[in-house]
Protein backbone atom coordinates (compact mmCIF):
# COMPACT_ATOMS: atom_id res chain seq x y z
CA UNK A 1 0.00 0.00 0.00
CA UNK A 2 2.88 2.28 0.85
CA UNK A 3 4.47 1.62 -2.56
CA UNK A 4 1.27 2.32 -4.36
CA UNK A 5 0.92 5.69 -2.60
CA UNK A 6 4.49 6.67 -3.44
CA UNK A 7 4.11 5.61 -7.08
CA UNK A 8 0.77 7.44 -7.29
CA UNK A 9 2.34 10.67 -6.01
CA UNK A 10 5.40 10.43 -8.29
CA UNK A 11 3.32 9.73 -11.41
CA UNK A 12 0.91 12.52 -10.59
CA UNK A 13 3.74 15.00 -10.08
CA UNK A 14 5.57 13.93 -13.26
CA UNK A 15 2.45 14.20 -15.39
CA UNK A 16 1.60 17.63 -14.02
CA UNK A 17 5.11 19.04 -14.52
CA UNK A 18 5.44 17.55 -18.01
CA UNK A 19 2.15 18.93 -19.25
CA UNK A 20 2.83 22.37 -17.76
CA UNK A 21 6.28 22.54 -19.36
CA UNK A 22 4.87 21.51 -22.72
CA UNK A 23 2.36 24.36 -22.66
CA UNK A 24 4.93 26.84 -21.39
CA UNK A 25 7.29 25.85 -24.20
CA UNK A 26 4.52 26.26 -26.78
CA UNK A 27 3.67 29.72 -25.43
CA UNK A 28 7.32 30.71 -25.41
CA UNK A 29 7.61 29.72 -29.08
CA UNK A 30 4.49 31.72 -29.96
CA UNK A 31 5.70 34.66 -27.94
CA UNK A 32 9.15 34.75 -29.55
CA UNK A 33 7.61 34.44 -33.02
CA UNK A 34 5.26 37.33 -32.23
CA UNK A 35 8.13 39.41 -30.88
CA UNK A 36 10.08 38.88 -34.10
CA UNK A 37 7.10 39.67 -36.36
CA UNK A 38 5.87 42.68 -34.43
CA UNK A 39 8.64 45.19 -35.30
CA UNK A 40 8.31 44.25 -38.97
CA UNK A 41 4.57 44.82 -38.84
CA UNK A 42 5.02 48.14 -37.07
CA UNK A 43 7.55 49.27 -39.68
CA UNK A 44 5.26 48.26 -42.52
CA UNK A 45 2.22 50.02 -41.04
CA UNK A 46 4.28 53.13 -40.29
CA UNK A 47 5.49 53.27 -43.89
CA UNK A 48 1.97 52.76 -45.23
CA UNK A 49 0.39 55.36 -42.98
CA UNK A 50 3.16 57.97 -43.10
CA UNK A 51 1.67 60.20 -45.84
CA UNK A 52 -1.78 59.95 -44.29
CA UNK A 53 -0.52 60.85 -40.82
CA UNK A 54 1.64 63.69 -42.13
CA UNK A 55 -1.33 65.16 -44.02
CA UNK A 56 -3.62 64.87 -41.06
CA UNK A 57 -1.07 66.44 -38.74
CA UNK A 58 -0.57 69.37 -41.11
CA UNK A 59 -4.32 69.81 -41.35
CA UNK A 60 -4.70 69.75 -37.59
CA UNK A 61 -1.95 72.25 -36.91
CA UNK A 62 -2.68 74.67 -39.79
CA UNK A 63 -6.25 75.58 -40.67
CA UNK A 64 -7.68 78.19 -43.01
CA UNK A 65 -9.84 80.52 -41.00
CA UNK A 66 -12.07 83.51 -41.72
CA UNK A 67 -13.74 86.02 -39.42
CA UNK A 68 -16.46 88.51 -40.26
CA UNK A 69 -17.52 91.61 -38.36
CA UNK A 70 -17.41 95.37 -38.06
CA UNK A 71 -14.19 97.09 -37.01
CA UNK A 72 -14.17 98.07 -33.34
CA UNK A 73 -10.70 99.59 -33.23
CA UNK A 74 -7.93 100.16 -35.76
CA UNK A 75 -4.30 101.17 -35.39
CA UNK A 76 -1.10 100.80 -37.43
CA UNK A 77 -0.26 97.55 -35.69
CA UNK A 78 -3.59 95.95 -34.89
CA UNK A 79 -7.21 95.65 -35.88
CA UNK A 80 -10.08 94.68 -33.58
CA UNK A 81 -13.13 93.04 -35.14
CA UNK A 82 -16.43 92.48 -33.35
CA UNK A 83 -17.18 88.87 -34.27
CA UNK A 84 -20.30 86.99 -33.22
CA UNK A 85 -18.24 85.38 -30.45
CA UNK A 86 -16.72 88.64 -29.20
CA UNK A 87 -13.88 90.99 -30.09
CA UNK A 88 -10.93 89.57 -32.02
CA UNK A 89 -7.61 91.45 -32.03
CA UNK A 90 -5.59 90.90 -35.19
CA UNK A 91 -1.90 91.78 -35.42
CA UNK A 92 -1.02 93.72 -38.57
CA UNK A 93 2.31 93.91 -40.37
CA UNK A 94 3.57 94.43 -43.93
CA UNK A 95 2.64 90.84 -44.89
CA UNK A 96 -1.08 91.45 -44.29
CA UNK A 97 -2.83 92.73 -47.42
CA UNK A 98 -5.84 95.02 -47.09
CA UNK A 99 -8.17 94.84 -50.08
CA UNK A 100 -11.20 96.87 -51.10
CA UNK A 101 -13.07 96.54 -54.40
CA UNK A 102 -10.25 94.76 -56.25
CA UNK A 103 -7.57 97.16 -55.05
CA UNK A 104 -5.00 97.02 -52.32
CA UNK A 105 -5.51 99.82 -49.84
CA UNK A 106 -3.71 101.06 -46.76
CA UNK A 107 -4.71 100.12 -43.26
CA UNK A 108 -5.30 103.83 -42.63
CA UNK A 109 -8.16 103.69 -45.15
CA UNK A 110 -10.10 101.47 -42.76
CA UNK A 111 -12.37 103.09 -40.24
CA UNK A 112 -14.41 102.01 -37.25
CA UNK A 113 -17.71 100.22 -38.09
CA UNK A 114 -16.49 99.16 -41.56
CA UNK A 115 -17.59 95.59 -42.18
CA UNK A 116 -14.51 93.45 -42.87
CA UNK A 117 -13.59 89.84 -43.53
CA UNK A 118 -10.26 88.64 -42.14
CA UNK A 119 -8.77 85.57 -43.83
CA UNK A 120 -5.69 83.76 -42.65
CA UNK A 121 -4.39 80.64 -41.00
CA UNK A 122 -4.78 79.30 -37.53
CA UNK A 123 -1.66 77.63 -36.19
CA UNK A 124 -1.95 75.91 -32.83
CA UNK A 125 -5.00 77.97 -31.96
CA UNK A 126 -3.49 81.35 -32.94
CA UNK A 127 -5.04 83.16 -35.90
CA UNK A 128 -2.64 84.98 -38.21
CA UNK A 129 -4.40 87.19 -40.79
CA UNK A 130 -3.17 87.29 -44.38
CA UNK A 131 -5.92 89.33 -46.00
CA UNK A 132 -8.34 91.93 -44.69
CA UNK A 133 -11.23 92.40 -47.12
CA UNK A 134 -13.16 95.60 -46.63
CA UNK A 135 -16.62 96.15 -48.04
CA UNK A 136 -16.40 99.87 -47.37
CA UNK A 137 -19.87 99.82 -45.86
CA UNK A 138 -20.87 100.33 -42.27
CA UNK A 139 -24.36 98.94 -42.62
CA UNK A 140 -25.41 97.12 -39.49
CA UNK A 141 -27.12 93.79 -40.07
CA UNK A 142 -30.85 93.75 -39.47
CA UNK A 143 -32.07 92.31 -36.19
CA UNK A 144 -34.16 89.27 -37.06
CA UNK A 145 -36.80 87.70 -34.83
CA UNK A 146 -38.52 84.33 -35.01
CA UNK A 147 -41.81 84.01 -33.14
CA UNK A 148 -44.21 81.14 -32.64
CA UNK A 149 -47.72 81.77 -31.39
CA UNK A 150 -51.43 82.04 -31.96
CA UNK A 151 -53.07 84.72 -34.07
CA UNK A 152 -55.41 86.77 -31.91
CA UNK A 153 -56.11 89.69 -34.25
CA UNK A 154 -55.93 90.39 -37.97
CA UNK A 155 -56.05 93.86 -39.43
CA UNK A 156 -55.07 95.23 -42.80
CA UNK A 157 -51.50 96.08 -41.86
CA UNK A 158 -51.12 94.55 -38.41
CA UNK A 159 -51.33 91.10 -36.93
CA UNK A 160 -51.61 90.46 -33.22
CA UNK A 161 -49.88 87.39 -31.92
CA UNK A 162 -49.90 85.67 -28.54
CA UNK A 163 -46.52 84.02 -28.24
CA UNK A 164 -46.32 80.42 -27.14
CA UNK A 165 -44.59 79.82 -23.85
CA UNK A 166 -44.20 83.43 -22.72
CA UNK A 167 -47.83 84.39 -23.57
CA UNK A 168 -46.76 87.87 -24.63
CA UNK A 169 -48.89 89.89 -26.99
CA UNK A 170 -46.92 91.12 -30.01
CA UNK A 171 -48.05 93.39 -32.79
CA UNK A 172 -46.44 92.66 -36.12
CA UNK A 173 -46.66 94.97 -39.11
CA UNK A 174 -47.32 93.37 -42.47
CA UNK A 175 -46.65 95.03 -45.81
CA UNK A 176 -46.39 94.21 -49.51
CA UNK A 177 -43.10 92.42 -48.98
CA UNK A 178 -44.55 90.05 -46.39
CA UNK A 179 -44.80 86.51 -47.69
CA UNK A 180 -47.58 84.22 -46.44
CA UNK A 181 -46.93 80.51 -46.52
CA UNK A 182 -48.91 77.34 -45.95
CA UNK A 183 -47.42 74.65 -43.71
CA UNK A 184 -45.70 73.06 -46.72
CA UNK A 185 -44.10 76.34 -47.75
CA UNK A 186 -46.44 77.07 -50.65
CA UNK A 187 -47.63 80.64 -51.02
CA UNK A 188 -51.05 81.63 -49.66
CA UNK A 189 -52.85 84.92 -49.14
CA UNK A 190 -53.41 86.88 -45.95
CA UNK A 191 -57.13 86.19 -46.29
CA UNK A 192 -56.54 82.50 -45.59
CA UNK A 193 -55.22 83.25 -42.13
CA UNK A 194 -57.74 83.16 -39.32
CA UNK A 195 -57.79 83.81 -35.60
CA UNK A 196 -56.59 81.02 -33.28
CA UNK A 197 -54.27 79.77 -36.01
CA UNK A 198 -50.78 78.76 -34.91
CA UNK A 199 -48.24 80.62 -36.99
CA UNK A 200 -44.53 81.13 -37.32
CA UNK A 201 -43.52 84.75 -37.81
CA UNK A 202 -40.14 85.86 -39.13
CA UNK A 203 -39.71 89.57 -38.66
CA UNK A 204 -37.17 92.36 -38.56
CA UNK A 205 -36.97 94.37 -35.39
CA UNK A 206 -36.10 98.07 -35.65
CA UNK A 207 -37.20 101.42 -34.27
CA UNK A 208 -40.55 101.00 -36.04
CA UNK A 209 -41.19 97.72 -34.25
CA UNK A 210 -41.62 94.26 -35.72
CA UNK A 211 -42.13 93.98 -39.47
CA UNK A 212 -42.96 90.53 -40.78
CA UNK A 213 -41.02 89.19 -43.74
CA UNK A 214 -42.57 85.71 -43.67
CA UNK A 215 -45.65 84.31 -41.94
CA UNK A 216 -46.15 80.56 -42.11
CA UNK A 217 -49.15 78.61 -40.91
CA UNK A 218 -48.13 75.53 -38.95
CA UNK A 219 -51.44 73.84 -39.70
CA UNK A 220 -52.21 72.90 -43.32
CA UNK A 221 -54.73 75.31 -44.82
CA UNK A 222 -56.92 74.62 -47.81
CA UNK A 223 -57.87 77.36 -50.24
CA UNK A 224 -61.66 77.84 -50.08
CA UNK A 225 -61.67 78.80 -53.78
CA UNK A 226 -60.12 75.49 -54.76
CA UNK A 227 -62.35 73.29 -52.60
CA UNK B 1 -1.52 -2.84 -7.78
CA UNK B 2 -1.78 -2.51 -11.57
CA UNK B 3 -5.27 -1.16 -11.25
CA UNK B 4 -4.09 1.48 -8.78
CA UNK B 5 -1.26 2.60 -11.10
CA UNK B 6 -3.62 2.82 -14.07
CA UNK B 7 -6.09 4.81 -12.03
CA UNK B 8 -3.32 7.13 -10.86
CA UNK B 9 -2.20 7.70 -14.46
CA UNK B 10 -5.74 8.49 -15.63
CA UNK B 11 -6.42 10.84 -12.74
CA UNK B 12 -3.01 12.48 -13.20
CA UNK B 13 -3.59 12.93 -16.92
CA UNK B 14 -7.06 14.38 -16.42
CA UNK B 15 -5.95 16.72 -13.68
CA UNK B 16 -2.87 17.79 -15.66
CA UNK B 17 -4.90 18.45 -18.76
CA UNK B 18 -7.47 20.42 -16.78
CA UNK B 19 -4.81 22.67 -15.27
CA UNK B 20 -3.02 22.96 -18.63
CA UNK B 21 -6.20 24.03 -20.35
CA UNK B 22 -6.84 26.61 -17.62
CA UNK B 23 -3.32 28.02 -17.96
CA UNK B 24 -3.64 28.05 -21.75
CA UNK B 25 -6.85 30.08 -21.55
CA UNK B 26 -5.32 32.54 -19.07
CA UNK B 27 -2.26 33.04 -21.32
CA UNK B 28 -4.42 33.56 -24.39
CA UNK B 29 -6.59 36.09 -22.62
CA UNK B 30 -3.64 38.14 -21.38
CA UNK B 31 -1.95 38.00 -24.81
CA UNK B 32 -5.02 39.15 -26.72
CA UNK B 33 -5.43 42.02 -24.29
CA UNK B 34 -1.82 43.07 -24.92
CA UNK B 35 -2.06 42.80 -28.73
CA UNK B 36 -5.35 44.72 -29.13
CA UNK B 37 -5.02 47.17 -32.08
CA UNK B 38 -4.35 50.72 -30.89
CA UNK B 39 -6.25 53.52 -32.60
CA UNK B 40 -3.87 55.87 -34.41
CA UNK B 41 -6.42 58.63 -34.85
CA UNK B 42 -7.01 61.16 -32.14
CA UNK B 43 -10.52 61.18 -30.70
CA UNK B 44 -12.56 64.00 -32.12
CA UNK B 45 -14.43 66.24 -29.74
CA UNK B 46 -18.17 65.99 -30.11
CA UNK B 47 -19.78 69.28 -31.09
CA UNK B 48 -21.40 70.88 -28.10
CA UNK B 49 -21.15 69.70 -24.55
CA UNK B 50 -24.05 67.32 -24.68
CA UNK B 51 -25.78 67.05 -28.04
CA UNK B 52 -28.55 64.87 -26.69
CA UNK B 53 -29.67 67.51 -24.22
CA UNK B 54 -29.12 70.57 -26.39
CA UNK B 55 -32.03 72.02 -28.30
CA UNK B 56 -29.76 73.02 -31.13
CA UNK B 57 -26.39 71.72 -32.26
CA UNK B 58 -24.88 72.65 -35.61
CA UNK B 59 -22.70 69.85 -36.96
CA UNK B 60 -21.70 71.49 -40.23
CA UNK B 61 -20.14 73.87 -41.22
CA UNK B 62 -17.44 74.43 -38.66
CA UNK B 63 -17.28 78.02 -37.43
CA UNK B 64 -14.94 80.38 -39.34
CA UNK B 65 -14.52 77.99 -42.24
CA UNK B 66 -12.82 79.24 -45.40
CA UNK B 67 -13.79 77.40 -48.57
CA UNK B 68 -13.80 77.90 -52.32
CA UNK B 69 -17.13 76.21 -53.07
CA UNK B 70 -19.99 78.74 -53.37
CA UNK B 71 -22.45 76.60 -51.41
CA UNK B 72 -22.65 74.75 -48.14
CA UNK B 73 -24.92 72.33 -46.35
CA UNK B 74 -25.90 73.32 -42.86
CA UNK B 75 -26.69 70.24 -40.82
CA UNK B 76 -27.44 69.76 -37.18
CA UNK B 77 -29.50 68.21 -34.46
CA UNK B 78 -32.42 69.77 -32.68
CA UNK B 79 -35.47 68.40 -30.91
CA UNK B 80 -37.77 66.09 -32.89
CA UNK B 81 -40.13 68.05 -35.16
CA UNK B 82 -38.71 71.41 -34.06
CA UNK B 83 -39.18 74.31 -36.48
CA UNK B 84 -35.87 75.66 -37.78
CA UNK B 85 -35.19 78.96 -39.47
CA UNK B 86 -31.86 79.74 -41.12
CA UNK B 87 -30.76 83.28 -41.90
CA UNK B 88 -28.02 83.61 -44.49
CA UNK B 89 -27.27 87.11 -45.73
CA UNK B 90 -30.71 88.55 -46.56
CA UNK B 91 -32.34 85.19 -47.18
CA UNK B 92 -34.34 83.04 -44.80
CA UNK B 93 -35.04 79.33 -45.01
CA UNK B 94 -37.57 77.33 -42.98
CA UNK B 95 -37.56 73.60 -42.33
CA UNK B 96 -38.71 71.08 -39.74
CA UNK B 97 -36.49 68.60 -37.95
CA UNK B 98 -37.28 64.93 -38.51
CA UNK B 99 -38.38 62.50 -35.83
CA UNK B 100 -34.79 62.18 -34.60
CA UNK B 101 -34.20 65.93 -34.56
CA UNK B 102 -31.93 65.98 -37.62
CA UNK B 103 -32.17 68.88 -40.02
CA UNK B 104 -30.38 70.10 -43.12
CA UNK B 105 -30.30 73.23 -45.31
CA UNK B 106 -28.41 73.73 -48.55
CA UNK B 107 -27.39 77.35 -48.99
CA UNK B 108 -25.80 79.19 -51.89
CA UNK B 109 -23.06 81.52 -50.74
CA UNK B 110 -21.67 84.69 -52.21
CA UNK B 111 -17.98 85.41 -52.40
CA UNK B 112 -16.79 86.88 -49.11
CA UNK B 113 -18.10 86.36 -45.62
CA UNK B 114 -21.50 85.01 -44.66
CA UNK B 115 -22.98 84.77 -41.19
CA UNK B 116 -25.31 81.80 -40.87
CA UNK B 117 -27.76 81.95 -37.97
CA UNK B 118 -30.04 79.04 -37.17
CA UNK B 119 -33.06 79.50 -34.87
CA UNK B 120 -34.79 76.45 -33.43
CA UNK B 121 -38.27 76.59 -31.89
CA UNK B 122 -39.75 73.69 -30.02
CA UNK B 123 -43.41 72.96 -29.25
CA UNK B 124 -43.27 75.07 -26.07
CA UNK B 125 -42.17 78.12 -28.02
CA UNK B 126 -38.65 78.02 -26.60
CA UNK B 127 -36.14 79.49 -29.03
CA UNK B 128 -32.46 78.71 -29.34
CA UNK B 129 -30.04 80.19 -31.84
CA UNK B 130 -26.59 79.25 -33.09
CA UNK B 131 -24.30 81.15 -35.44
CA UNK B 132 -21.56 80.09 -37.82
CA UNK B 133 -19.31 82.24 -39.97
CA UNK B 134 -18.22 80.97 -43.36
CA UNK B 135 -15.97 82.67 -45.90
CA UNK B 136 -15.87 81.89 -49.60
CA UNK B 137 -12.47 82.82 -50.98
CA UNK B 138 -9.70 81.35 -53.08
CA UNK B 139 -7.06 83.81 -51.90
CA UNK B 140 -5.46 81.38 -49.48
CA UNK B 141 -5.11 78.73 -52.18
CA UNK B 142 -3.09 81.01 -54.43
CA UNK B 143 0.66 81.58 -54.06
CA UNK B 144 1.30 84.85 -52.19
CA UNK B 145 2.96 86.52 -55.20
CA UNK B 146 0.19 85.69 -57.66
CA UNK B 147 -2.74 86.39 -55.34
CA UNK B 148 -4.60 89.14 -57.07
CA UNK B 149 -6.88 91.33 -55.03
CA UNK B 150 -10.04 90.00 -56.62
CA UNK B 151 -13.43 91.21 -55.54
CA UNK B 152 -13.93 89.06 -52.48
CA UNK B 153 -16.09 91.31 -50.37
CA UNK B 154 -19.78 91.58 -50.81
Amino acid sequence: MKYSKIIFTIIFFCLFVTSFRTVAAQDATDSSATKEALPKRIDRILKEKQPEVAGALAEISIKKRGFVGPIERVSATSLTIATHKGPLVLPLDETVKVLKSNKEISITDLSVDNLVVAIGTEIDGTFMPKYILSSGTSEKPKVRMVLLGTLTGIEKSTLTLKTRGTNETKEVTVNKSTEYQNSDGSEISLKMLGEDLTILVIATDDEDGLTATTIRSLAPLSDPKKS
Amino acid sequence: MKKEILLAIIIGLAFGLFITYGLYRVRKATQSAKTQPVSTTAPTASPGNDPSSALLTILNPEDNTVQEEPSTTVTGISQPNAVLVLFANDEEFITTADGSGNFSFTVDLKSGGTILTVHALNENGETFAATRTIVVSSLLSQPAESASPAAETK
